[in-house]
């Protein structure tokens, strides 16, 4: 599996739907719940499955699950 | 002593002469603020120590956030330890009367929390900005924390938003003058804004003070249960107006002189839930306390001791958010009390919208949320719970109860 389908399993469970399909262009506003709240439950099931920890400000500048994805490959490449 | 309040005759002038500053693109722009900022921190000095003090208050954090910019952990000690000063500046008795500390350097400094708020940001996003080779400089810093249209209230700016924006014309040819639907637009927001303090708000405080002086003198604890509320109601829609209409002032102020500040309102008592108010009212301080309070402390909760107890990590960590909010409101244990009401209300709201999405299910849920009759009593509740909560703001209710 790549990031992608890894993150897109994280995203199923943490919403709670089977339903969710990421691409590199969905935002908040595309993901039902998607809020500060879950943001932060996201990311920290994010850190468990990848193994990493992001801080604040990496997460909070997001703009879209593109800009996820490749925050995600560039820590895993420099662990 | 001057006052650079939105009623003195000093920040009207200022805004008359904003358009001057208008420099957009020009080098010149950072050095007219540098000075404008500093002679202000400078005439608002009620005394040589006080200023040292204050300048100390603004330059420490910047050292700070130079030298341990790398070290994670020391950093949030650093933040710990100014978060205590500013407790101290603030005279906090809870803490230091109790501890029998006596203030010797504890001035009432003008923004005090609001410098705090800028600069834990700055701190804090310090070694990201540098990596993206972010200006960082000493000047841009003290324009930052110092800046005289947002010095006593807010709305709180981030630094990289400030920044951006500041320097937004950079590049672009000379200065930019605003369009005369725009210069007209803004000063019938500043005009606005001085009758929603002056006029709007001054009714409804007029009155709610009047309700106030009255509790106790009623016959009857209905009557003074009644007196109470009505007067909690006026209370609130001064507060709404008061701040507000300030924000309008601030913010057609600055754009005047081509700056553009954060909105801080958005209906707020159109909430259908105290959740959604704090996401309505004093917008950006719902933000601040939402990335440097609530998301440490969420984050921290479900990955070490309330691992996978999410409602539970939420919930907690709303509260404790919230508390924090109400506490840095003010001093005394009026406020104490109005962060525990608020905190209690979003944990309620909270737990209350998790509970219905698992009894209704999904489909069942929207269809109850986009329900006319639902939206108007949720509204009227949220309003009523936080008119009674903001009482505590700016009166004296602990001691009617406790005689």
């Amino acid at each position: 599996m790549d990031t992608k389908e890894r993150l897109q399993e994280v995203f199923r469970d943490v919403f709670d739907d089977e339903e969710i399909v990421i691409d590199g262009n969905t935002t908040a506003a595309d993901i039902d719940g998607w809020d500060s709240l879950t943001h932060v439950q996201l990311v920290v099931a994010v850190e468990d499955e990848f193994g990493l920890k992001f801080s604040m400000v990496e997460t909070n500048s997001l703009h879209n699950v593109g800009e996820f994805i490749a925050l995600i490959d560039k820590k895993l490449k420099e662990a | 002593m001057i006052d650079i309040s939105t009623k003195s005759l000093f920040f009207v002038i200022l805004i008359i002469f904003a358009p001057f500053l208008l420099r957009n693109g020009s080098k010149w722009r950072k050095y007219i603020f540098l000075i404008l900022n500093s002679l202000i921190i400078i005439l608002t000095a009620s005394s040589v120590t006080q200023f040292i003090v204050t300048v100390l208050w603004i330059l420490i954090p910047f050292g700070v956030a130079r030298i341990f910019g790398r070290a994670g952990k020391c950093k949030s000690l650093i933040i710990v330890l100014l978060v205590f000063v500013y407790a101290y500046l603030a005279k906090y008795d809870l803490i230091f009367s109790t501890l029998h500390i006596n203030y010797i350097f504890a001035f009432r400094i003008l923004g005090l929390s609001y410098f705090l708020f800028r600069e834990i940001d700055y701190i804090v996003q310090y070694d990201y900005l540098k990596e993206q080779n972010h200006r960082l400089g000493l000047i841009d810093y003290i324009n930052y924390v110092t800046n005289f249209y947002t010095l006593m209230a807010g709305p709180i700016l981030r630094y990289k938003e400030f920044t951006d924006d500041f320097y937004k014309y950079d590049g672009s040819e000379g200065m930019i003058p605003l369009s005369k639907d725009e210069l007209l637009k803004q000063l019938d927001r500043v005009v606005n804004g001085y009758f929603k303090v002056y006029v709007i708000s001054a009714v409804f405080n007029y009155y709610a003070k009047y309700w106030y002086d009255g509790l106790g003198g009623h016959s009857g604890l209905l009557k003074e249960v009644l007196a109470f509320v009505i007067f909690a109601y006026l209370n609130c829609w001064f507060i709404y107006f008061n701040f507000s209409g300030y924000c309008d002032i601030v913010i057609g102020a600055a754009a005047l002189s081509g700056m553009t500040i954060h909105e801080n309102f958005n209906k707020p008592y159109m909430s259908k839930s105290v959740v959604e108010f704090w996401n309505r009212h004093h917008i950006t301080l719902s933000e601040w306390i939402r990335d440097y309070i609530f998301t440490p402390l969420y984050k921290w909760f479900l990955s070490v001791p309330f691992k996978k107890k999410i409602l539970f990590s939420q919930v907690l960590a709303l509260f404790i958010t919230f508390l924090a909010a109400g506490i840095w409101h003010g001093t005394t244990l009026d406020y104490l009390m109005y962060g525990i009401f608020q905190g209690l209300g979003i944990v309620v709201a909270t737990l209350w919208k998790s509970k219905r999405k698992k009894w209704l299910g999904k489909a069942r849920n929207k269809k109850y949320e986009n329900s006319m009759v639902v939206i108007t009593i949720t509204r009227i509740v949220t309003w009523m719970y936080i008119s009674l909560t903001f009482s505590f703001t700016g009166y004296e209710i602990v001691k009617l109860f406790v005689k």
